[in-house]
């Protein structure tokens, strides 16, 4: 039988184990979310110390319809449309070609998962050395690069969208190589024996079976590209974005916060970010998710 | 339709040897039940005949014609596998009508095929089931199903039984049967359950580690065992082997003369001998009893002598030994006499 006292002395210890994580949990992300609602109801002050004005919804409501918004809107979406379903076809068709049973194999899963652990920094850093007007590839390939592509405003996102994209392959290709590990064997075999060429068995049977994947990896990779400043940031620099049109969301929220504070606009942008993405999110279980087999 | 032979094949992993030069004609519209112990290289065999893996040495044909280096979707034979490896995300008919799409039939004619078959095989009503939704037994049929839809040159059937309880295995046993002789298509079976062999099988293979130790027809199998392994695995129960010594135109075992000469045999040999022909005594060759299976109308009592194990049959009422008790035993009937080192039969 437990008693009261033994039973509280459980409580007391369960209460234990997960303070730490309820800790870590307030600190970085419970205060900072609940924070952020106080702030969006306020003007900034001019002047850091003195009182902060009530502003209610109306300066959220200012911010979303501004020029700059709208433009941080259209820059968030060109990259994620440039950025998520190629990665998803790319490090699908890498994963599928590394998935064969060569020598040497190895080797080449190495090196397309690296790039998923490398940082934004070594990203922008590389594809900054290609794309430098006089180092580069590009002039060597004789592409004109006057203006330099990070200063051209029609090509300046694709440059931002390609380094986005060789990071998420990374990803993209090591949760397709779990996925496709996980496969029943037998299964792909008896499509073998049943006559299906390779490319028809890969089309009706992979791929369904490998459906909870794919939607995974694209869910994941809209709300990343989403959030995109990195490259931005190093290659470009707030004061350019804008006029190559690169200056997206979570780069104007980076601004708001580090080179010209204004936590209540910031607070702003970062709700309508994250209503955003939870919209797209749910778009994508509500219309993806009913093609998605779990069945295995 | 078409017959299949092994040619001198040999399969290795790595070090591993796991078939020893298979040399094994299957004749046209044979049912043939390749039975052996588990990891004995039943799977592999049949994954040669498929094209899933490939010989190290040898040849496999089908037809007549070499098939080493025709890819598995060009084969046309059909496989089921141990766990029915059915597509989970297509319907019952849909995975039966797979094999059809991959051909050139029109969506009529496949929709016909996929009718008869569930007809068939009692699937009429599951049709639109995932598998998942389906029992073991249901899911069975399903690949069976998708097997014989087709019509292919040859099955291949990797213990397709294993999942199922005793009530329905022995059902399926008979309906694969009747299926296989209405549709006189090749098929090898495989099986570690030598029940299933002897009641299914025009004739069986057995093989032990890698070796083919025998082939031929059931009876065959049962009366003329070529070795001291086959005739301990086939029968239920199999024949009981002993280390026994012959001299001097007498059998003796554990020191004990038997009434059996052994013509023609001196110094050590091993006997075999099936369970109705051995029965308990208050004399004779002495054992420890090891146990007591009681089957309803008759009790077998498990029994050794040294190293050796026997069953004795004993009728349902007599006085039941306990562990650990010594009984004595007499041969009623001349065993058979295997080579005390190689195993293989001797003829007297
Ligand atoms: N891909 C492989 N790599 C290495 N060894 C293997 C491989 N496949 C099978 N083997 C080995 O080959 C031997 C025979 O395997 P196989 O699957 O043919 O046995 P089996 O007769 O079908 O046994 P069971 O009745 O248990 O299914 C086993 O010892 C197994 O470990
Ligand atoms: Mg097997």
């Amino acid at each position: 039988m437990t008693t009261v006292r033994q039973r509280r002395s459980e409580t007391v210890l369960a209460l234990c184990l997960i303070a730490p994580a309820l800790v870590l949990l307030t600190v970085f992300l419970l205060y900072p979310f609940f924070k952020n609602f106080t702030l969006f109801l306020y003007h900034a002050p001019p002047y850091p110390g003195l009182p902060s004005k009530w502003a209610g919804f109306s300066q959220f409501f200012d911010t979303i319809s501004s020029t700059s918004f709208l433009e941080g809107l259209t820059a968030t979406a060109i990259y994620t449309v440039l950025v998520v379903p190629i990665g998803v076809f790319l490090g699908l068709v890498l994963s599928v070609a590394a998935h064969q049973k060569l020598k040497g194999m190895a080797i080449y899963r190495t090196i397309f998962a690296t790039t998923a652990v490398s940082s934004v920094a070594v990203a922008a850093i590389v594809f900054g050395t290609f794309m430098n007007p006089v180092l580069g590839l590009l002039p060597w390939l004789g592409i004109d690069t006057n203006p330099t592509i990070l200063q051209n405003p029609t090509w300046a996102i694709f440059a931002m969208a390609i380094i986005g994209l060789w990071q998420f392959i990374g990803l993209s290709f090591i949760l397709f190589s779990a996925g496709l590990q996980s496969l029943p064997e037998e299964v792909l075999e008896a499509a073998k024996l049943d006559g299906a060429s390779p490319a028809k068995a890969f089309f009706t049977v992979t791929i369904p079976l490998l459906s909870p994947t794919i939607f995974y990896v694209f869910t994941v990779g809209v709300i990343a590209a989403m959030f995109t400043f990195g490259q931005m940031d190093l290659l470009i620099g707030p004061g350019a974005a804008s006029a190559v049109h690169v200056n997206t969301l979570a780069y104007q929220i980076y601004q708001y916060v580090v080179t010209q504070p204004n936590p209540g606009v910031a607070a702003c942008i970062s709700i309508a970010l994250f209503i955003l993405t939870a919209i797209v999110t749910l778009a994508n279980f509500r219309f993806l998710e009913r093609r998605v087999n779990y069945d295995v | 339709m078409a017959s299949v032979a092994f040619n001198h094949v040999t399969k290795k992993f790595g070090d591993t040897s796991v078939l020893n030069g298979l040399d094994l004609e299957v004749a046209d519209g044979e049912f043939l039940v390749l039975l052996g112990p588990s990891g004995c290289g039943k799977t592999t065999a049949l994954r040669m005949v498929a094209g899933l893996e490939s010989p190290t040495t040898g040849t496999v044909a089908i037809g007549g014609s070499v098939v080493n280096d025709v890819a598995p979707q060009h084969r046309d034979v059909a496989m089921v596998f141990q766990n029915y490896a059915l597509y989970p995300h297509l319907s019952v008919a849909k995975n039966i009508e797979f094999p059809l799409r991959q051909r050139d039939i029109s969506a009529d004619i496949r929709a016909q095929k996929v009718r008869d078959v569930a007809q068939m095989l009692g699937l009429a009503e599951l049709l639109d089931r995932k598998p998942r939704q389906l029992s073991g037994g249901q899911r069975q049929r399903v690949a069976l199903a998708r097997a014989i839809v087709r019509e292919p040159v040859c099955f291949l059937m990797d213990e397709p039984l294993s999942n199922l309880d005793a009530t329905l295995r022995a059902r399926t046993r008979s309906e694969i049967v009747r299926l296989q002789h209405e549709l006189a298509t090749t098929t090898i079976f495989v099986t570690h359950d030598q029940v299933e062999a002897m009641t299914m099988g025009d004739r069986i293979a057995v093989l032990n580690a890698g070796d083919l130790q025998q082939v031929g027809t059931p009876t065959e199998l049962f009366e003329n065992p070529a070795n001291a392994f086959v005739a301990g695995f086939i029968g239920n129960p199999g024949m009981s082997l002993l280390s026994a010594n012959a001299s001097q135109g007498q059998l003796a075992i554990g020191g004990t003369q038997t009434p059996f000469s052994a013509s023609g045999l001196n110094g050590a040999v091993t006997i075999g001998v099936r369970i109705d022909g051995v029965e308990l005594s208050s004399s004779g060759i002495a054992a420890i009893c090891d146990g007591v299976e009681v089957l309803g109308a008759e009790v077998h009592v498990l029994a050794h002598l040294g190293d050796d194990q026997i069953i004795v049959r004993q009728g349902a009422s007599a006085p039941r030994p306990k562990i650990g008790e010594q009984i004595f035993i007499q041969l009623t009937t001349e065993p058979l006499y295997f080579d005390a080192v190689t195993g293989l039969r001797v003829s007297q």
